[in-house]
């Protein structure tokens, strides 16, 4: 489910390229095109932007392609049409094709395609209300005119900082959609969607009856929200936990110094104690993702060497040098 | 999109991954049924929290979310509860290295800036 605003995407799709194939192709070249491009792009499997919008389009272009009867629909819309252009399907264009087969339960079957659901969607939903179905130990919704709505499942990519004050999201969802006529069409809607505050990546918000609307008396399923961070710049997380890196200078770890240090909820200042080596991790308590036990800020040292540049910094290494005395960072290398 | 509706805020809850659900529950959640669920405990797909069996068993909320994925890809690409519970096992696995060589990278990075 896309959440962004896409254009309205009534728009000719060419389904032989978008599988990568030549209007010719074999069922068996169909097919196995399908499942590789499949593979790549499955949104639970690649996490790369963009790869569930083209992993539904894939799927579309299947769904079709792979029913000899749709495709000898489609086919006879003809070769005239631009991939991208605008397109009205000429009256009464799909009498005389029956179309069998129910979607499945997995991210195929849900396209957002207006595209599709014109041309495809009314069949799909007929069967799906009248019964049939497939066999399979986890299909069995089709079974009933009261027929709950299929759940959806989308990722949605929050800033750190929204675990950190929460915030409010509009989604843009596009859902099929059956009008009193029997036509079937998709509608673009936007869901306002509180982010709660301590949010983890990983953690799916659910959001209830805010899938597909049932059949019948059934009710609509649910809409999961999978959440991921955006990448930080400055901060790494693990679990509820924190990692910054904070540098400082030689006499600051060697000496002890108090530093400013940048957390999510401002700058603090941190003890950092006399003798500390670069790497040491440095434990704020609590400053991590909030929550009733929220997680650890941890600041990890790296010493930062200021550059022998002048005349008086030289110096100053120099005495440091004699001032060390047999000192020898290698000692630990063996000979 | 500007004149699409506007709704109020949705009412949401949060999966807790360390939530617990009962079998019932799970099965209605994910759409699934008893036995398929037996059959990812079989396969180690998902471990029940609790020892006894049947359908007293509690699975908690990062098992509710596996089997929600392996129901995607089942029903996605077609594989046997065996071929599932490969698939997800070395999704894990990628998952884990991928956040080791992020962490890799960005430790190589502020070596580099010295």
């Amino acid at each position: 489910m896309p959440l962004t605003a896409g254009v309205n995407d009534m728009e000719y799709k060419d389904y032989y390229k978008i599988l990568g194939l030549e209007r010719g192709a074999t069922q068996d070249e169909i097919k196995s095109a399908y499942r590789k491009l499949a593979r790549t792009y499955h949104p639970d499997i690649n996490k790369e932007a963009g790869a569930e919008a083209r992993f539904k389009e894939v799927g579309e272009a299947y769904e079709v392609l792979k029913d000899t009867e749709k495709r000898a629909a489609y086919d006879q819309l003809g070769t005239g049409f631009k991939p991208g252009q605008e397109f009205r399907p000429p009256p009464n264009w799909d009498a005389g094709f029956e179309y069998a087969g129910a979607s499945g339960d997995g991210h195929a079957g849900q396209f957002d395609s207006e595209f599709f659901e014109t041309l495809f969607g009314r069949m799909r939903r007929a069967h799906a209300a009248g019964g049939g179905g497939g066999g399979g130990g986890t299909r069995t919704r089709h079974t009933d005119f009261n027929v709950r709505g299929e759940d959806r499942h989308a990722r949605i990519m929050v800033d750190l900082r929204d675990s950190f004050e929460g915030a409010r999201r509009d989604l843009s969802l596009r859902v099929p959609e059956v009008d009193a006529q029997g036509h079937v069409g998709v509608r673009d809607r936007t869901l306002a969607v509180q982010i709660p505050k301590g949010i983890l990546a990983g953690q799916h918000i659910r959001l209830k009856g805010q899938g597909d609307p049932g059949l019948g008396k059934g009710e609509a399923g649910d809409l999961y929200l999978e959440v991921e961070f955006k990448p930080d710049p400055l901060y790494r997380v693990h679990d509820r936990d924190l990692y910054v890196e904070l540098p400082v200078a030689p006499w600051e770890a060697a000496l002890g110094a108090s530093v400013r240090m940048p957390t999510p909820g401002g700058v603090i200042m941190l003890k950092v104690p006399a003798g500390s080596a670069s790497g040491r991790e440095l434990r704020v308590k609590g400053r991590g993702i909030p929550s009733k036990q929220p997680g650890d800020l941890y600041a990890v040292l790296r010493i930062v060497l200021p550059p022998a540049s002048s005349a008086e910094a030289k110096d100053a290494y120099e005495a440091l040098r004699t001032a060390a005395g047999t000192f020898d960072p290698r000692s630990g290398l063996g000979d | 999109m500007a004149n699409a509706p506007r709704q109020p805020a949705a009412d949401l809850d949060i999966v807790e991954l360390s939530g617990s659900t009962t079998l019932d529950d799970l099965c209605r959640s994910c759409s699934v049924e008893h036995t398929w669920v037996a059959e990812l405990v079989a396969h180690g797909v998902i471990t029940p929290t609790t020892a006894s069996g049947g359908a007293h068993q509690h699975f908690s909320g990062s098992a509710l979310l596996r089997v929600r994925k392996a129901k995607r890809l089942v029903g996605d690409f077609d594989l046997n509860t065996a071929g599932v519970a490969l698939a997800l096992d070395l999704i894990d696995e990628i998952e884990r290295l991928r956040a080791r060589l992020t962490a890799f990278e960005r430790a190589r990075l502020a070596h580099d800036d010295d």
